[in-house]
């Protein structure tokens, strides 16, 4: 019965940084797997864009269009929407931003601003989401899970901020799970490899790097946005109700090949 | 810093190939200057001998013992001459390991039995024909060379020997928790691209033209990808094969040390 267990019919499921992307391409999953959708981003515009795309789908969307790393905001976003939808099943804490450059380049802004965003942002929205989760009826109440990535473990040299933003996650995502484990709120983080989305596009058009990374992974290939949604929908759903705490790797195999040449 | 004056250190796989300098014979010496007496086990005795040599001629006390560690009877032998020889054993390095090409596909069932004879033989029977004298002792000391290919592919297809190097993980963390009681550390370094003998010797036994292979090309291309811009030598294997045998570790047991510069923290 694996696509009953993997459903998510009638449960509500809050995306951030749903407006394009990796965002989108979660939302476009959990709705295609029944969920109801609270959708999150900066861009008011994409958001409802996608939204609407959603609703002509016939999917049930409701939309936020504010800034994540306004902490009063996170939380009273967590507060309507479970006022609105009589409480929520999922948190997917996916937004995310890059700001790159050498370690010798960076000031403390520069990485307050991406772990705001990645770290303390998530916090937030775990802590509140979780405390509305604690209302459903046991003993599964619900699933929380975050964005980390490869570079959490594997960073390429220019991106210490990111990289130990995602690292951050992953490490809050083990406490998560150790506080509301006994609750039935299974809290999981995913590694994605190299994925095809928007905020990639810069490094996208130097095809030299998009070369590298092909070579570096086993799968050969840059992920598409849906296959890193699936695997969230798999951490959403019933399939998932033992595993907790975990970082899931979904890179093609890149974490378990280290390329030993130059190129 | 390190005083290894009162100490007895057993390294198997402590010659090296073509008189060149490997991890074994590199940590033989180490461990000899900072004053430890050195069993230097190799199925080669000349070239244990050798190893032998350098130490005595630094001031520095040694004896050859000619054993393969895959021949129970040999190793056993092996270490009752060394505890005879010094009074007593307190370390014991497992260096001794071999290396066959051949992927998931082409890897015979020779060469599989083969680097599970050798390389897993090679961390299970000196530890279990010492521990004895360990237990009897109050406490030991025990690291095993594995590798960071027994974690990630490096590019090359080493499919048996890579699963022999994550074995020895599995074997070291099960030996660290099984003999902690009895006051017995055991700990793995996992060495990245290290210069050696043997590392040479299969990359030339892997060339379609060996003697066309550019050395110093291959160590740029490589050191490109290692963060500290530079391939390992015996030494850094050695350094922290050292440090573990010391008291500097004495909390540290069942775990791994990788020595890479580096190279498998990044993509």
């Amino acid at each position: 019965m694996v696509s009953a267990s993997l459903s998510l019919r009638g449960k509500t499921v809050l995306v951030t940084g749903a407006a394009r992307g990796l965002g989108a391409a979660i939302a476009r999953a959990c709705a295609d797997n029944g969920a109801r959708l609270q959708l999150q981003d900066l861009n008011e515009t994409a958001l409802n864009q996608t939204a609407q795309e959603l609703r002509n789908a016939g999917h049930d969307v409701q939309t936020a269009a504010f800034d994540l790393t306004d902490f009063g905001a996170c939380a009273e976003w967590v507060h309507t929407a479970a006022a609105e939808s009589g409480g929520i099943w999922g948190l997917v804490n996916n937004a995310g931003i890059t700001n790159h450059g050498h370690v010798t380049d960076q000031t403390v802004e520069d990485y307050k601003s991406i772990y705001d965003l990645h770290v303390f942002a998530p916090f937030v929205l775990a802590r509140e989401a979780g405390k509305a989760m604690l209302s459903n009826p046991g003993p599964q109440r619900g699933r929380i899970v975050s964005m980390s990535s490869i570079a959490a473990t594997n960073p390429r040299p220019g991106i210490g901020n990111y990289a130990s933003s995602k690292a951050a996650i992953a490490g809050l995502t083990r406490s998560l799970a150790a506080d509301f484990g006994k609750d039935g709120i299974c809290c999981n983080a995913i590694a994605p490899g190299y994925v095809l989305t928007e905020m990639n596009t810069r490094i996208l058009s130097d095809e030299k790097f998009v070369r590298r990374i092909e070579n570096r992974t086993p799968a050969g290939r840059w992920a598409k946005p849906e296959e890193i949604a699936a695997p969230a929908v798999f951490l959403l759903s019933q399939a998932s109700s033992y595993v907790n705490g975990q970082l899931l790797a979904v890179d093609g195999g890149m974490n378990a090949f280290l390329h030993a040449e130059d190129d | 810093m390190i005083d290894l004056t009162q100490k007895t250190a057993l390294v198997t796989g402590a010659g090296s190939l073509a008189n060149g300098m490997g991890n074994g014979k590199a940590t033989a010496l180490r461990l000899a200057e900072a004053g430890a007496a050195i069993c230097a086990l190799d199925r080669d005795l000349k070239a244990a001998e050798e190893t032998c040599r350098l130490i005595q001629d630094a001031g520095g006390t040694a004896i050859a013992v000619e054993a393969d560690v895959t021949d129970e009877a040999q190793i056993k032998s092996a270490v009752q001459h060394c505890i005879e020889a010094f009074g007593k054993i307190d370390i014991l390095q497992n260096n001794v390991g071999i290396l066959r090409t051949g992927g998931a596909q082409d890897t015979t069932v020779e060469d599989w039995n083969l680097l599970a004879e050798v390389n897993l033989k090679a961390v299970f029977l000196p530890t279990k024909s010492l521990l004895p004298h360990f237990v009897e002792n109050g406490g030991g000391v025990i690291t095993n060379v594995s590798s960071i290919a027994g974690r990630q592919y490096l590019g090359a297809p080493y499919i048996a020997y890579n699963t022999t190097k994550g074995a020895i993980v599995s074997y070291t963390r099960n030996l660290a928790a099984e003999m902690a009681p009895h006051g017995i550390r055991a700990n793995a370094i996992l060495p990245g691209f290290v210069d050696t003998p043997m590392a040479r010797d299969s990359i030339i036994q892997n060339a379609e033209n060996p003697e066309q292979i550019d050395w110093d090309e291959l160590d740029r291309r490589r050191a490109g990808r290692i963060p500290l811009g530079r391939v390992g030598t015996p030494w850094d294997i050695a350094d922290t094969a050292l440090y573990l045998a010391s008291d500097l570790a004495s909390y540290v047991t069942g775990t791994e040390i990788i020595v890479d510069g580096g190279v498998s923290c990044r993509v």
